[in-house]
């Protein structure tokens, strides 16, 4: 049973980690916390609800498309929402990013309904076997594309122009505008990459717990900020770090515990970091 | 022929008027320099040539080209570099990332490899700290990077903020040096100091603002010699 939680939290945490990552990066260039991000996360899984149902039933068109859905929206989140209100007081930001969760999760309920709507098993045979607990191929996929993205983002920016501009318009925009560098086209590129993570995340929260609605991105939200808090808000494998942590530590809660006690783990964690080490585990201070 | 060109600008902070009218500009090759006390203007003037600062009025044409209010990404691939004020290096990329990101508009990887290989020689204290973080420098080399970032997009003309903050009178001196050696390079100047005494011996002409306005322009030699430019800025008299 033990072995069981653990590889259900790891599987877990590497949906907290997409999103605490998600979170991460836009906190890192924007200094914003990104509320709308388990929204993103929703339209990711209702993006592959339907591509399943209109162009493909394998899981990778629809992690490709999802991620280019999520990219796309991203852009537009970003133009609509943020870009507008850049320099003007952060909690205008902050306020309108939880206006635009609210405003996707009601969109999705009017236009794809509010029903739970079912997702095929996939991939469910066993891989192998850890401590007589069988391991499923749809984990094993899971935890490999997570680790894959993770590897994909470090090479981005530490190993491309892009990515260097997205480091230095993080630490300091205005200098890195004299630089010659795009300040919004940097920070918009940097908002769709971390809602196609998001996306990516939806697409895979939805073919593991079989099935898609409109809120199901909140709890998830809120949880993986937990993750990105945790972490440390800045920085990415601290978010990476924080969403495994998370995802394990709430399995086992549950085992020693109670199933009932599952969902307030994180909340705890978030307030425990917020009160003793806001900076959290990997986080770096900054400047507000 | 004016590499730089600024006339009557007008610059406003919400209901403060922070240039009320400035005419400067800058020849081909030459080191100008722009004095004055704290809150003067000097910096705002800067800041609006490459567009960090809105200006109202008035125009900034670079090589006769109207280029204010243009976005600052813009402006650094006319060939201006505004090494600001304080330095701004990038304090968790290392030495070597900020120079690279100072040649952001580079296309061509040979070019930024040459200009790269270029200022190290001109700074070889960078070159032996090239793979550490920008923010463990010294004031005096964190001040060295930032110019030699400012280098790396391979300006024509330099914009350089108060090189000498914050910096011993030994280093200062070593600074003003390499700016002399940057000019004679061929590379246009303009520099804006509080150190009036040091600025007005190295540059060869100067501008002196008082309050949003330019209250005085010459040769620094004459500038020197100037009895209430003396009085005021010079410490002697």
């Amino acid at each position: 049973m033990l072995a069981q939680q653990i590889i259900n939290g790891i599987t877990q945490g590497s949906l907290f980690a997409l999103l605490a990552i998600s979170f991460a990066i836009v906190y890192g260039t924007l200094r914003l916390v990104n509320f709308a991000t388990g929204s993103l996360y929703m339209i990711g899984a209702y993006t592959s609800f339907y591509v399943v149902r209109h162009v493909s039933s394998n899981l990778f068109v629809s992690l490709a498309i999802a991620a280019v859905v999520g990219f796309v929206m991203g852009l537009i989140l970003e133009r609509l929402a943020f870009k507008s209100l850049r320099g003007v007081s952060r909690i205008a930001s902050l306020i309108c990013t939880i206006g635009f969760s609210l405003f996707l999760n009601e969109l999705a309920a009017v236009i794809f309904g509010r029903e739970t709507r079912v997702m095929p098993s996939v991939y469910t045979g066993t891989a192998f076997r850890i401590a007589g607990t069988n391991i499923i191929w749809l984990q094993v996929i899971m935890i490999l594309v997570a680790g894959v993205i993770v590897i994909g983002l470090q090479l981005l920016l530490f190993k491309t122009k892009m990515g260097l501009s997205i480091r230095a318009v993080s630490l300091d925009y205005k200098t890195a505008g004299l630089m010659g560098i795009n300040v919004d086209r940097t920070i918009s590129f940097a908002f769709g990459l971390a809602s196609a993570c998001a996306g990516v995340a939806g697409v895979l929260a939805a073919f593991y717990y079989n099935s898609v609605f409109p809120v199901m991105g909140t709890l998830p939200g809120l949880k993986s900020f937990s993750a990105a808090v945790f972490g440390g808000l800045t920085s990415i494998p601290g978010a990476i770090l924080g969403g495994y942590l998370l995802g394990v530590i709430e399995n086992l809660a549950v085992q020693v515990i109670s199933s009932g006690y599952r969902d307030i783990v994180g909340f705890i964690i978030l307030v425990v970091f917020l009160l003793v080490r806001p900076r959290g585990l990997l986080g770096r201070k900054i400047p507000m | 022929m004016k590499v730089l060109d600024v006339q009557s600008l007008v610059v406003f902070y919400g209901k403060i008027n922070a240039l009320k009218g400035v005419s400067l500009s800058v020849e081909q090759g030459q080191f100008v320099t722009l004095i004055g006390a704290n809150g003067a203007g000097k910096t705002t003037l800067l800041n609006t040539v490459t567009g960090v600062v809105e200006g109202t009025e008035g125009s900034v044409r670079y090589h006769g080209k109207e280029i204010l209010n243009r976005y600052p990404h813009d402006i650094v691939r006319l060939g201006i570099a505004h090494v600001p004020e304080g330095r701004k290096i990038f304090p968790e990329l290392t030495v070597e990332e900020n120079m690279r990101i100072g040649a952001f508009i580079m296309k061509d990887r040979t070019r930024v490899q040459a200009l790269l290989d270029r200022n190290y020689e001109l700074f070889p204290r960078l070159a032996e700290r090239r793979r550490q973080e920008g923010g463990t420098l010294s004031g005096g080399e964190q001040q060295m990077l930032a110019i030699a970032r400012g280098l790396m997009s391979d300006p024509e003309l330099i914009l350089l903020d108060e090189p000498s903050l914050g910096l011993a009178p030994l280093l200062v001196e070593k600074i003003f040096e390499f700016i002399v050696e940057i000019n004679r390079l061929g590379k246009s100047i303009l520099l804006v100091e509080q150190n009036a005494n040091l600025a007005l011996q190295v540059a060869h002409y100067g501008y002196v603002m008082e309050t949003g306005r330019v209250v005085r322009e010459d040769s620094t030699d004459r500038l020197r010699s100037d009895d209430a430019i003396k009085n005021a800025y010079l410490g002697i008299g």
